[in-house]
């Protein structure tokens, strides 16, 4: 998810998109619930909890404002703007944040106007508490011991830090794929908290399918020797193999059968081998890049939680006995929900699930469906459409929150 | 500052206040935004173009991006309950669709009153074109050439009637539209050639369930 601008130095990339971009940014780290959080599992997770986070643009006066990012699967607190990054001794580059097309100065999240926020959720491995943190009872690292979690805990935590921050309100919760399950908690958890809600290539609930790919990942993990019973970390090994296949799969859902045919088609990098092992087509050859990619950049144990946690999620089964308009009952944020039209892995289909019943409630709902062709992975890569559709959003959200406009189906 | 369009001014007098309101085909929202500070209802809005589901959302209206034609019994696209509104608009849209008599049942449906306006293919200034010039009517509420015009499906004030009589729907109330130098104004005599739009209120309830 992070981009390395690695021909660039810190200094021209801010320099060159002045007014463009929040500019060079660093992340944050809090701590949440010295005494330990009881998690949606029965089990306690230890405290103190860290939270790794972000913040871009100005809280105004009455912190009406604030705009609550949440990332998805593999991102990060590292939203918008630059870190800098040291790549060796001499040379001085830069990482992009995973949103930065839709976040910043007059951009689809306008840093000018709105406080925005991106933490990095719990159960990852970028600063909040994960698996590869230290377990403050044992002063070992969690690794396969860490308690497992659901989209519900990652939302508790958020909770707390935007407590802590002082802020009592949420102009709106924005996520896309596993970060619009987390808003749409988020709406259910905290209804008077959470003015809006933008859930974009987001589902319900995961189907079948999703589960079978996030099954076929674990394996993969799981069946690395290198992985040991999760406790490579004390060993020094790592479980490359398995991750990078974890990852390969997952890849090969977030883009289309379109987009591969422009990509790749059928290619070969140098002619046919006839060797059966050997790898031939440029797709071979692809996601094997972005699995080794992945490897340097995540933990396998993480994967093995967060994909759970993905799995698990079920809104209509948690809240509604089963009746997805029950949930929506319970809501009293407005909705929008962002689909695209090539996204197989969180469908159009189940956006409009989603809007039918969130209408059966009787509440505010509104729904893009935007054409693309790079699946779901169409949220970070086609944000043309998506970012003007946000930007109407928030900005007549915004207007009415001051007026104090009444919330659709409330008496 | 600008005139409200009769159309406007007259569904808004036939819409209580406080309506649950879908408008199908609502463009960039021009009517809801109207009927949503005159009458404060709560609306939504079906439209099939980007552009104007951007303009609905700056408004700060629920807007849903969907085709009308799909229906809104699947449910794997956009499903709505029966009686799920008071009011459903369909403002000159109904010569558009595929299916304009399955549209009116679903919009029945979903709703205990139906408004649908339409262009009049029987108003006088259009009979008279295609006689004496013998070629396909073109007017300020049919512009377009018949190629490449997106109403796939004329139908006079008559016509209508014969419809909702076949369908055992019931026409609680009808406006008739003519312009007169260029004024718009309505009319009662002769309505089948001098209206120039028609705007409907439908239901399938025998009462008038006001």
């Amino acid at each position: 998810m992070y981009k390395i601008l690695r021909k660039k130095r810190i200094g021209d990339i801010v320099e060159e998109l002045k007014g463009e971009t929040v500019g060079l940014v660093s992340t944050a780290i809090t701590q949440v619930f010295p005494d330990g959080l009881r998690l949606e599992s029965g089990e306690i997770l230890p405290g103190p909890i860290d939270v790794a986070y972000e913040t871009y643009g100005n809280l105004n006066e009455d912190k009406s404002n604030v705009i609550l990012v949440c990332h998805a699967l593999s991102g990060s607190a590292h939203a918008a703007g630059y870190h800098r990054m040291v790549d060796d001794e001499t040379f001085d580059g830069a990482t992009e944040g995973w949103w930065e097309d839709v976040i910043g100065p007059g951009k689809g999240i306008d840093t000018n106007k709105y406080f925005v926020i991106c933490s990095n959720f719990l159960g990852s491995c970028y600063g909040t508490t994960g698996p590869t943190s230290i377990n403050p009872k044992t002063g070992k690292r969690y690794g396969i011991t860490f308690p497992t979690i659901t989209i519900s805990d990652m939302v508790k935590v958020q909770r707390e830090l935007i407590k802590q921050l002082g802020i009592e309100k949420l102009l709106a919760v924005v996520g896309g794929s596993m970060g619009g399950m987390q808003a749409l908690e988020w709406s259910v958890m905290y209804p008077e908290i959470v003015e809006s809600v933008i859930a974009i290539a987001a589902t319900a609930n995961c189907s079948a399918q999703n589960i079978a790919f996030d099954a076929v990942g674990r394996n993969a993990i799981i069946s690395d020797p290198n992985w040991g019973n999760g406790e490579y970390l004390e060993k020094g090994k790592v479980p490359s193999k398995g991750l990078s296949i974890a990852r390969m799969i997952g890849h090969i859902t977030y883009l289309s059968e379109k987009s591969m045919d422009l990509k790749f088609g059928r290619r070969f990098i140098n002619g046919k081998t006839y060797d059966v092992d050997d790898i031939e087509f440029e797709v071979e050859s692809y996601l094997g890049y972005q699995g080794e990619k992945f490897v340097n950049r995540f933990d396998a144990n993480s994967y093995l939680y967060i994909t759970k946690a993905m799995d698990y999620f079920d809104l209509p089964e948690k809240y509604g006995n089963g009746d997805l308009k029950e949930v929506f009952k319970k809501i009293r944020s407005k909705l929008l929900f962002i689909s695209f039209t090539s996204d197989w892995l969180f469908p159009p289909s189940e956006s409009l699930e989603m809007v039918s019943a969130a209408l059966a409630a009787g509440k505010n709902v509104s729904y893009i469906n935007i054409e693309s062709i790079n699946g779901h992975d169409s949220f970070l890569i086609d944000t043309k459409i998506e970012s003007e559709t946000m930007k109407a959003f928030l900005n007549s959200t915004f207007l009415g929150a001051q007026k104090g406009e009444k919330v659709y189906g409330e008496s | 500052m600008e005139r409200v369009r009769k159309d406007f001014e007259i569904i808004e007098r036939i819409i209580e206040k406080g309506s649950r309101v879908l408008d199908l085909g609502c463009g960039s929202g021009e009517l809801l935004s109207y009927l949503k500070e005159k009458k404060g209802i709560l609306s939504v809005g079906i439209e099939i173009d980007t552009d104007e589901v951007i303009k609905c959302l700056s408004k700060g209206l629920n807007v849903i991006q969907y085709d009308i034609n799909k229906g809104f019994k699947d449910k794997s696209l956009l499903e709505i309950e029966d009686k799920a509104f008071d009011y459903v608009i369909v403002s000159k849209t109904i010569q558009q669709l595929k299916s304009p008599g399955l549209l009116l049942e679903e919009v029945l449906r979903i709703s205990r009153n139906a408004i649908i306006s339409f262009p009049n293919f029987g108003y006088y200034k259009l009979r008279l074109h295609l006689l004496l010039k013998g070629k396909m009517p073109i007017s300020s509420e049919l512009p377009y050439s018949w190629f490449d015009t997106p109403n796939i499906h004329l139908f006079t004030y008559k016509d209508f009637v014969n419809l909702c009589k076949t369908k055992g729907i019931k026409i609680k109330k009808t406006f008739f539209i003519s312009r007169i130098l260029n004024k718009e104004v309505c009319t009662e005599i002769l309505p089948n050639l001098l209206a120039e739009e028609v705007i409907t209120v439908l239901s399938y309830e025998d009462s008038s369930n006001r």
